[in-house]
Parts: structure tokens; C-alpha cells; sequence
């Protein structure tokens, strides 16, 4: 077995996704966690859920909001507490003190700022998830959808447009004389993200709320949410990765990616346009192959998944630099089929 | 600069329970539903409904309870418990909350029909109606003791002027 760059990328996604998403069934449950917060012992005992909006409730290993899709509402808790969507909705609603926000706000500054958007590429759980149902079409020989660039920019800012929207509903429903709308509309972008439905579900929870198949209401709800994840699940199996280009918070990790401490950079004299980076690309970035004015290669799709530099047939053409120190670049290697 | 301030702190939050006395004598299935502000209350465990004089606990029943999304406690209960006539006419019913302590639990048989009064949470227990443990706590306090935060802003600050900075130089 090689170790190539795709083996430690599925390496890494793997223990993440394990860590992320069954931390609290690995930790809470075995009771090694549970002194962090006594609710994990409590919760669930006495209390019955009635909400058809909320699953998790249990305490999370770390109080932390890292970039990635890391979903709140997975069963028994993953490693963290959630993600920033769920961090900014929460806050903006209840009002929390920026005190409390800013803490958040700098650990993912600073994350971001140091490995951009690698944190969709090898550590979002619904990113690994996005992978494994495309390694599954490319199993069943199916030829995936390619998102032109205007798509790609009509879904940019399709995101801008949801991530202000609902950001703007949480602020609405925390105003005192709206507040009874927080039992429906608490957390809106967590209702239609695909993380909220499939976190939960592959640790052995409901995709949308506690109650299952109790009632003809509930029964209508779960039917219609699963009818969802699998909605997901085919958007993703028809084109590759392709809620990370609405995903808000790799929109938010995106703005670290120019101007960040990781940096994907071409020597445009060494390449030869042949265009392999751009067919395994799982974002679909063209100008990888296209850029023939700036060394930097570090845009906004990019995931930095290293693909095009473990594929690009060119020695010492792609490289990825960290603090200005190369880690890794292109070498000459066969090129399988996609 | 800071700021000293007093006060009185209870042992738990109390409510008197508005009961209307039934005319006819007999055994009745005091209901009721208590909402609760988000934080107020951790679990409803935490809750438990006294007798007056002598604050007995008096028992009772949590049919539903409901939480506040996002861990913030309970949103509300719905309570039940057993009194006679002779009890909702002499005594008052205190509903308390707050109280790191399990309370007392009774099942009311739901094959045993029994004629309903319904509760309402009335006005707030002072220390002049009942005899409560009460403690006298001096606090001092910063007058915007949230500055102290707002040192996260310089690191964010310094991060985003970086970023700005290369991005405007990366090429």
C-alpha cells in the first residue's frame, strides 16, 4: 500500500469523523466524560422531549465551535459542541454576550487563518461523507455533473444570501415580543443543513427530532426528513462536493484561504495545461490549470484535498507551502480513471 | 471603578399556586401547567410543590415537561397532584424550584377519576408570608466587568489585519 496523499487524507477523515461525530458514545456514555457536566447523567431521565425540532441533548466533550460542519445535534454529542452557524444563531438569538461569543470567534480566526479551508477537505464530517458516497458512484461507474463557474458563483452567493437571511430570523425571534416563534424557527439553517440530518442519524439517532414514528405528525415529519438526507445523499452522489460550495461556514474558512498560512502555488513554467488537476479537483476549480499570471493558487473553492498535487503528472509543479515552508509537491505518478 | 451591592438571596424560587377552592367536599386532581424562562431551571427534578404552614412537601405528579432548545433548561411542566377540598380551602400550595434536590414523586392512579382544579402560578413568595432560610450576601462587582473580554478583540484584530495585509501583497 502507497502512502500517497489520498490514504492520509482518508486516513485523517476517518479518525475525525469517528472523533467528531462518536465521541459522546465513546466518552460521555462510558461515563469517563460525564463529571464534565452533570447533565449528561441526568438529561433524558425524568425529561421528555415534545420539541419535533431538537435531538441532541446531551453535554459535548469540549465546549469548542472548530470550523466544519460538526452538527450540535448528534446523538449523545460529538467531540465538540457544534459548529459556527449553530454558535452565531444561538448567540444572536439569546442575546449572548459578545464576551462569551468572542472566544469562539477567535479559535476559529485563528484556525482558519492557519490551515484555510483544509478543514473541509480533510476533517468536516459531512465532508467525509460527501467523499464516501462519491467513491461509491465512482464504484458504480456513474459520471458525475460538472458545476460551471457560474453555478459555482450562483451558489456562493445563495449562501451569502441564506447564512444573512437566517441570521437575521435568529436576531428576529429574539426580540422579546417574537419569542414564541423560537419553539419553530430556533436555529433556521440548521432545519435545511444536510450535516443536521446526517450527524445525527449515522450515530444512531433521528434525523430530526426524538420522537420517531410516535405519532401521525411525527411519522410525517421523519418520513419527509429522511426523504431529505437521501435528497442530500443523491446531491451529492450527482456532483461532487456539492453543498461545500454553498456550505456557509466553508464560505466563512474561505476568506482565510488567500492570505492564510497554508498556500497551494503553481510554477506556471513547469506546467503543461494537460488538465489533470482540474478533472480530479472533487471542487471543480479550473484555474489550477487556467492561472498562468499568479503563482498563488489558494481561491475560495479551494479545499485543499491536494488532488491536483498528487496527481499532477508534472515533477515540482503544484506545491503546498505552510508559514512559507514547502510541505509537499507535485511527482510524477500514473493517473487513474474518474 | 467598582460597584458594591446587597441583597437578600433565597434558598430557591417560590410561588404561591392560585387555587380556587372547590365548593363541594371531596378528593381532587389539582393540574397545572408552569413555564419557566430559559436557565431558570435545569430539570424538573428540581421542582417540588409544599403545604403551608409547615412547607410539607406535599408531592406530585410531572406529567409532561418540555426544554428550552439548546440545553437551557426546562421550558414548562404540567403538574398534578391529590388534594382535599378541606386541604385547598385551609392550606396554600407553593410551587419551588431551584433546589439541587430530587423531589418527592407520587403517581396519581390514572384509573382513579377524580373531579379537576386547575392552578394558576400566582405572585411571589416574600419572606413576610412564610418562614424562609434566607441569607444575606454582599457582591461586588465590576461596572462593566464584560471589558475584560474584549482583550479577544486584539489577537482578532491583529489575525485580520494580517490576513488583509497578505492577502493584499499574495502573489
Amino acid at each position: 500500500m502507497r502512502l500517497t496523499i489520498t490514504f492520509w487524507r482518508r486516513f485523517t477523515q476517518v479518525v475525525c469523523f469517528a472523533l467528531l461525530v462518536y465521541s459522546g458514545f465513546i466518552f460521555v456514555r462510558s461515563g469517563r466524560a460525564a463529571g464534565n457536566d452533570s447533565r449528561a447523567e441526568t438529561d433524558g431521565s425524568n425529561l421528555r422531549v415534545s420539541s419535533i425540532l431538537f435531538t441532541g441533548r446531551r453535554a459535548p466533550v469540549i465546549d469548542a465551535y472548530p470550523p466544519g460542519a460538526v452538527c450540535y445535534f448528534v446523538k449523545d454529542r460529538g467531540l465538540v459542541k457544534g459548529c459556527n452557524i449553530f454558535l452565531i444563531s444561538d448567540a444572536l438569538t439569546r442575546r449572548t454576550p459578545l464576551s462569551l461569543v468572542l472566544p469562539a470567534v477567535l479559535v476559529f480566526i485563528i484556525l482558519s487563518f492557519l490551515v484555510g479551508r483544509l478543514w473541509c477537505g480533510w476533517v468536516c464530517p459531512l465532508g467525509a461523507f460527501g467523499d464516501l458516497i462519491d467513491a461509491i458512484r465512482r464504484r458504480l461507474r456513474i459520471r458525475h455533473a460538472k458545476i460551471s463557474d457560474g453555478a459555482r458563483q450562483g451558489l456562493r452567493i445563495a449562501s451569502y444570501t441564506t447564512f444573512f437571511a437566517t441570521s437575521g430570523l435568529s436576531f428576529f425571534i429574539g426580540l422579546r415580543q417574537f419569542s414564541y416563534l423560537q419553539k419553530y424557527l430556533y436555529l433556521p439553517f440548521c432545519e435545511i443543513c444536510p450535516a443536521r440530518l446526517m450527524c445525527p442519524v449515522v450515530a444512531g439517532g433521528s434525523p430530526g427530532f426524538a420522537g420517531g414514528f410516535a405519532t401521525t405528525a411525527h411519522c410525517i415529519f421523519t418520513v419527509l426528513l429522511y426523504g431529505l438526507l437521501a435528497f442530500f445523499a443523491a446531491g451529492f452522489m450527482a456532483a461532487r462536493r456539492v453543498w461545500c460550495h454553498f456550505c456557509p461556514i466553508g464560505l466563512a474558512t474561505s476568506w482565510f484561504n488567500r492570505g492564510g498560512m497554508l498556500e497551494l502555488r503553481k510554477e506556471g513554467t513547469r506546467c503543461n495545461r494537460c488538465g489533470v488537476c482540474v478533472d480530479v479537483c472533487p471542487m471543480g476549480c479550473t484555474h489550477i490549470r487556467d492561472e498562468k499570471e499568479s503563482e498563488l493558487l489558494s481561491r475560495h473553492e479551494c479545499i485543499y484535498c491536494l488532488r491536483c498535487v498528487e496527481f499532477c503528472p508534472k515533477k515540482k509543479c503544484l506545491r503546498l507551502n505552510f508559514f512559507g515552508l514547502k510541505l509537499v509537491e507535485s511527482w510524477l505518478r500514473p493517473v487513474k480513471a474518474h | 471603578m467598582s460597584l458594591c451591592l446587597s441583597g437578600t438571596v433565597h434558598a430557591a424560587e417560590r410561588r404561591f399556586l392560585d387555587i380556587e377552592p372547590p365548593q363541594k367536599p371531596g378528593t381532587y386532581l389539582v393540574s397545572g401547567t408552569v413555564f419557566f424562562n430559559p436557565g431558570e431551571l435545569a430539570s424538573a427534578d428540581s421542582i417540588r410543590i409544599l403545604k403551608t404552614p409547615d412547607l410539607t412537601d406535599a408531592g406530585f405528579e410531572v406529567l409532561f415537561s418540555e426544554e428550552w432548545p439548546g440545553g437551557s433548561g426546562v421550558m414548562s411542566v404540567d403538574i398534578t397532584f391529590v388534594a382535599s377540598d378541606k386541604e385547598l380551602r385551609t392550606n396554600r400550595f407553593i410551587l419551588e424550584w431551584g433546589l439541587e434536590k430530587r423531589a418527592k414523586r407520587e403517581t396519581v392512579d390514572p384509573g382513579i377519576k377524580l373531579p379537576e382544579v386547575h392552578f394558576n402560578p400566582g405572585r411571589e413568595v416574600t419572606v413576610d408570608d412564610v418562614q424562609l432560610p434566607v441569607g444575606t450576601l454582599t457582591v461586588k462587582v465590576r461596572r462593566h466587568p464584560e471589558y475584560y473580554y474584549y482583550w479577544y478583540l486584539l489577537p482578532i484584530g491583529a489575525i485580520l489585519g494580517l490576513l488583509i495585509w497578505r492577502k493584499l501583497h499574495a502573489r
